[in-house]
């Protein structure tokens, strides 16, 4: 019984996602974002192949500010670093904050959108109020004043699940304040599957309301997550960026927006030092592009209408 | 039946009222909070970095205001919010006991005039792009229009403004690149101080105003596009039968509701918004002040300007709020 | 109606094109005209630097040297023995056959900016007004006029209102050298010690002796300056100017190039060059008195760091091997800097030895080899060093610029946390601003400490007590919380010596003894990075574009 389900369940599922992918790359702009965002990910993921280690100031090797040129693609940094290796590096970093961080937001503004659909009433009304003030609030200048403050109550010693602190506090801070948008989002989802027929023929059987939701509302949410899910990978990128330019990032483990904050302080903007600046904001603004472009196609794909821009 | 109608519009508004009177407490209680439950002794937090700065006078009135040696609720909350309904948001350390309210007030002209020029060249520009792009889907003008501002909502508006900076101001030396005013203004005539103001508003205003046309064209433009198909106006166009000029006012009209929404969202993060940028130009706004204050960590004032913002963001959510109301009969 | 028709139409649709239009050509002519600006015309020149002062009140901050340092007067201090055409307050001194009684002879006539005359009476009052606190509760000590060496004075006294005397109780320099600055008494007496501390903003226009009166201050912008019609060598020939204060250097460039600035200070190496290649700008380079430094946290008890590793000297001292001076001064600094050794600054030539018989080397091995000889190994094979608790190492390194000194660059921050993180002992570092930073490396009992390593700087003057300051026991300056019984008695013979070859050998001996202790380790005495326009105005110093000391050459500048 179980052997036939398993048979007859993959082609279906596989032939949906060969539709979905074929629908999606019928949309130009999204292969153009999908291109690219499989260049940054294999930047992420193997930078030392692509550049080597990591310069530091202590194993620089160029001259001081020079302009592109052959043994520099990007040119260098004020300390002789080449920048097209910290670019690269620093994609690890920001990628994986805004990643993880859009994880935690998803899974918080999922749970409580889920649960304050599907139960209704009095859960509803204190989820939405509690989410209504996460909207509601400046959320980059609660991340800016909350950093300080945790980095100094977390220490800033060793690592923590694998990531440095300061890292941790960001990824932790961005997560917790960027549920809101989603929550919305799938509460309105769920009250709209929860008088479907099938939820209500799962509640007469007996399902228990947790099995309910993970088994059958879940997996019908997934397409608007994702859809929004890319939006908020786009805010998180651009709030790391711009939390780490104000100088909350590591400078010895700098992601993008680390080593705009590290340009600006160089003087580079006033030494005409432009590739020093360009190539990180450049990075930042494609990943970010990318993810906005897929993110609408996505929404094209599973609301053919109706569109979700922030 | 008028009167029952109007009486339900009433408590419609009157509901939206007491959710944002609401919402500013909650606000305010999450300030206080924050920067109160620091392990160890929070008096010191707050107080610490001001011992070489203000007296000890001071510091123990400050201590006794905020009632930092009662119990955290209700008797400290209570102290806090009083003392902020009073006007009294505390001492700076950094600007040597200053008080939060006079720094705060000092500097939200200059982020005004920054944030508010740049909103208003967006929405002119954005909203009509915007609009005129969504009308004629799917043309040359569209792709582009819309591409391009993608890509300007994509872009951190600081990065824009170095770059800005590195072209105009250090390459070609068009335009200041940093602060609000020359450091000579001071002693030449008022027309001579506007221009320099003037001169020294372009860039930073620049870079926020192209990150927000792109938010506003592709607002609009969705608004426009969603309102253009359906089922009338695609008929009637159809038809023929209406001049394309009535036709699109009457769209146009229909498609402001969610674009009037932006706006007055926007409005409430008009200062938040400008951060980076003002630390980018060494604007002397609230943005900046926030950078300081973080930096020097000087809490009070940290507290000051997250009320504030906080309060503008409530403020403009119920504006908005209360504008759909009004525009949206459905509402009612 | 269809000529209304169209109309409305084109403006529809071109309403965008039309309102820009409008926007544009209102604006063009008066931007045009705003280059006016920058223009030499109303004789005021524009300085800039990056400080931060908060309060104009000396007694009260070191952070206000600059630009107090143009209004007041020190009654000697380091420029007017350096050159005889800057002096200060006195227009002469002598010293006793004793060594003990010192004469000062102030310029007569000479009158406060309010026109009130300024006598030895003042210098006395200044004097015994600081003399007077000490012991109490609100002992001036905080700020650039304190109470440092006035316990070696025995008497002040103005015998007459051009004459100052000074009795020391050992023979000393401290007349000489010391650096308060000469307030009048008419505007000071009043004011409570208390006040003189804190709250006592002194606020513009202040009245002082020097050249320059500040006429208005705002703190995170400005102090304007006018010129000081008293003044005893005559009214300035400028019309004042205005000294701006940036958070970074990148402005300071752009005011120069652009011609907004006609002198900048602290600029960063790659603005230097930059600037060098301007026709119309002229880049200065001076060595200073400044020095840059990696403090241990050596305290034990109140405010002690994160590991007791901190408070052992063989722990310090192989760590001193594992610094590269050299590459700290050619990298970071890009050449600018002397790479930093003793306690000594290269300027005091009087001081100044290479202690090559017991300098350190820069050998990363020898230093992992030491660290292991005093006792932390790796023990678990993690890479990371464990101290003798058994805890590994993880040192918090605070960093930051307080007003008035050198800014240490980010890189030599990152190759200090690079060649430790080599030899297993990881580092994670936090920037503060100069506020922040001074609260958290102020002492213990004030409320600081609780960090392992700081990387700072200290700029004083050449004197030698000034040189030792940084070893001595409870003293605001020693960042290190160093306490060193046989280096406080050394410092205090110092005070007490006037006569050259003892000063020498005491403080050589001195400088000795905190370098094999180690708790700091000196990283670059870095120069002065400054640049001046050639038009507007002539009489800048040609060895130093302007004064790090004094308020030259401000009180002789002209318009050309």
């Amino acid at each position: 019984m179980t052997n036939k389900k398993a048979i007859t369940r993959s082609p279906p599922r596989a032939r949906a996602i060969k539709s979905f992918l074929g629908q999606l790359l019928v949309h130009n702009s999204a292969r153009f974002g999908l291109m690219a965002l499989v260049v940054f990910f294999a930047m992420a993921a193997m930078p030392a192949f692509l550049v080597g280690p990591l310069q530091t100031a202590i194993n620089a090797m160029g001259d001081f500010l020079a302009p592109p040129s052959f043994i520099n693609p990007l040119g260098t940094d004020e300390v002789g670093r080449d920048v097209l290796n910290l670019v690269v590096h620093g994609a690890r970093t920001s990628l994986i904050i805004a990643l993880v961080s859009t994880v935690i937001s998803l899974v918080v503004g999922t749970t409580v959108g889920m649960a304050s659909g599907y139960y209704g009433r009095w859960v509803d009304v204190w989820l939405m109020r509690i989410t209504d003030f996460f909207f509601v609030i400046p959320s980059f200048v609660l991340a800016l004043v909350i950093t300080p403050v945790a980095v100094g109550v977390m220490g800033r010693s060793g690592d923590i699940l694998g990531f440095r602190p300061s890292l941790f506090v960001i990824i932790l801070v961005i997560g917790l304040t960027s549920w809101a948008f989603v929550a919305r989002i799938v509460r309105s989802q769920t009250l709209t599957l929860r008088e479907r027929q099938f939820v209500e023929r799962a509640r007469v059987v007996g399902t228990s309301n947790i099995k309910i939701m993970l088994r059958h509302l879940l997996p019908n949410l997934v397409p608007q997550i994702a859809a929004n899910g890319a939006l908020v990978v786009a805010n998180a990128i651009y709030t790391e960026t711009a939390l780490s330019f104000l100088g909350l990032g590591d400078p010895l483990q700098p992601s993008w927006g680390t080593l705009l904050s590290l340009a600006q302080r160089a003087g580079a903007a006033s030494s005409g030092a432009w590739w020093y600046l360009g190539a990180p904001g450049l990075c930042v603004v494609i990943v970010s592009l990318s993810f906005v472009i897929i993110g609408n196609a996505l929404d094209d794909i599973f609301n053919p209408r109706r569109r979700v821009i922030p | 039946m008028a009167g029952g109608s109007g009486g339900r519009a009433g408590h419609h508004t009157g509901r939206i009222i007491f959710r944002a009177a609401a919402t500013l407490l909650m606000v305010a209680i999450l300030n206080f909070l924050l920067f109160r439950v620091i392990p160890g002794d929070p008096a010191n937090m707050l107080l610490a970095g001001a011992r070489s700065a203000i007296t000890i006078h001071q510091i123990e009135a400050q201590r006794q205001s905020w009632g930092l040696d009662k119990p955290l609720i209700p008797n400290q909350l209570f102290s806090y919010v009083s003392a902020t309904l009073q006007g009294d948001l505390g001492y700076s350390f950094k600007f040597r006991g200053r008080r939060v309210s006079d720094l705060i007030l000092e500097r939200i002209p200059a982020t005004l005039a920054l944030a508010g020029l740049a909103q208003l060249i967006a929405i002119t520009i954005g909203v009509t792009l915007g609009i005129i792009a969504g009308w004629r889907r799917g043309g040359a003008v569209d792709n582009i229009t819309t591409g391009i501002s993608l890509a300007l909502y994509s872009t951190p508006p600081f990065w824009l403004g170095m770059l800005l900076v590195v072209a105009f101001s250090t390459m070609l030396g068009w335009l200041p690149g940093y602060g609000a005013y020359s450091a000579g203004a001071a002693h030449v005539g008022i027309l001579g101080r506007l221009s320099d103001h003037a001169r020294h508003l372009i860039l930073p205003v620049l870079a926020v105003t192209l990150g927000l046309i792109g938010q506003y064209v592709v607002v609009a433009r969705a608004a426009m596009s969603d309102v253009v198909t359906e089922d009338y106006i695609v008929t009637a166009r159809a038809k023929g039968l209406t001049n394309n000029q009535m036709l699109m006012r009457h769209a146009f009209r229909n498609a402001m509701l969610p674009v009037v929404t932006l706006i007055t969202l926007n409005l409430g993060y008009v200062v938040a918004g400008a951060i980076t940028v003002e630390s980018v130009f060494a604007w002397p706004g609230i943005g900046s002040l926030t950078v300081e204050a973080l930096n020097a960590r000087d809490y009070p004032v940290l507290q000051g300007i997250f009320l504030l913002l906080g309060a503008s963001i409530v403020f403009a959510n119920l504006m908005a709020d209360l504008i759909y109301g009004v525009l949206d009969p459905r509402v009612r | 109606m269809t000529l209304n028709a169209s109309t409305q139409e084109v403006w529809f649709r071109h309403r965008r094109a039309i309102l820009k239009a409008i926007l544009i050509g209102s604006t063009a002519p008066l931007l045009m005209s705003s280059t006016a600006l920058a223009s030499c015309g109303d004789h005021v020149a524009q300085i800039a630097g990056i400080l931060a002062p908060d309060t104009m009140n000396p007694f009260a901050t070191w952070s206000s040297f600059w630009p107090t340092t143009f209004t007041y007067d020190f009654l000697v201090g380091v420029d007017a023995q350096r050159h005889s055409d800057r002096k200060g307050f006195a227009e002469e001194w002598s010293v006793a056959e004793d060594s003990l009684t010192w004469t000062f002879k102030i310029w007569p006539g000479m009158k406060w900016s309010d026109g009130k005359p300024a006598t030895a009476r003042d210098a006395a009052f200044t004097y015994n007004y600081l003399r007077d606190s000490i012991g109490k509760p609100d002992e001036l000590n905080i700020g650039w006029n304190n109470t440092g060496g006035l316990e070696l004075v025995e008497k002040i006294a103005a015998l007459d209102d051009e004459t100052l005397q000074i009795v020391t109780k050992t023979p000393t320099r401290w007349p000489v050298d010391n650096t308060v600055m000469i307030v009048p008494e008419h505007i000071w007496k009043d004011v409570s010690y208390a006040d003189a501390r804190s709250t006592f903003r002194n606020d513009p226009p202040l009245v002082g002796t020097g050249p320059m009166i500040i006429a208005e201050f705002q703190q995170g912008q400005f102090a304007r300056m006018t010129p000081n019609a008293y003044f005893r060598t005559g009214q300035p020939p400028i019309a004042g100017f205005v000294f701006s204060f940036f958070p970074s250097a990148d402005s300071i460039a752009q005011g120069l190039k652009s011609g907004d600035l006609d002198y900048g200070m602290n600029l960063t190496p790659a603005q230097w060059r930059d600037l060098s290649k301007d026709d119309g700008i002229v880049v200065g380079q001076a060595r200073i008195e400044a020095r840059n430094y990696l403090a241990f946290n050596t305290a034990s008890g109140e405010g002690a760091g994160s590991t007791n590793a901190l408070q052992d000297q063989a722990f310090r001292d192989a760590i001193g091997y594992a610094i590269d001076q050299n590459l700290i001064a050619e990298r970071a600094f890009r050449g600018h800097a002397d790479p930093g050794l003793g306690l000594v600054v290269p300027v005091a030539k009087d001081y100044y030895s290479d202690l090559a018989d017991i300098r350190r080397h820069f050998d990363l091995e020898e230093a992992a080899r030491r660290l292991d000889a005093a006792g932390y190994k790796d023990i678990n094979g993690d890479g990371v060093r464990e101290d003798k608790e058994g805890n590994g190492f993880q040192l918090e390194l605070i960093t930051g610029t307080s007003s008035g000194t050198m800014e240490t660059p980010i890189a030599a921050v990152q190759l200090v946390a690079g060649w430790l993180g080599q030899i297993g002992i990881p580092i994670a570092v936090t920037q503060l601003d100069s506020g922040a930073v001074q609260a958290r490396t102020a002492l213990p009992s004030q409320g600081g400490g609780k960090w392992d390593l700081y990387i700072g700087g200290i700029w004083l003057s050449p004197s030698a007590p000034d040189l030792l300051v940084l070893g001595q026991k409870g003293v605001r300056h020693n960042r290190a919380y160093w306490q060193n019984a046989k280096f406080d008695e050394l410092a205090a013979e110092v005070a007490k010596t006037a006569q050259l070859e003892k000063s020498q050998q005491l403080v050589d001996e001195a400088v000795r003894l905190i370098y094999k202790e180690a708790p700091y380790i000196m990283l670059a005495y870095p120069f002065m990075l400054d640049a001046r326009r050639k038009d507007c105005f002539q009489g800048w110093g040609t060895e130093d574009l302007v004064s790090m000391w004094s308020y030259f050459p401000f009180d002789r500048m002209k318009a050309m």
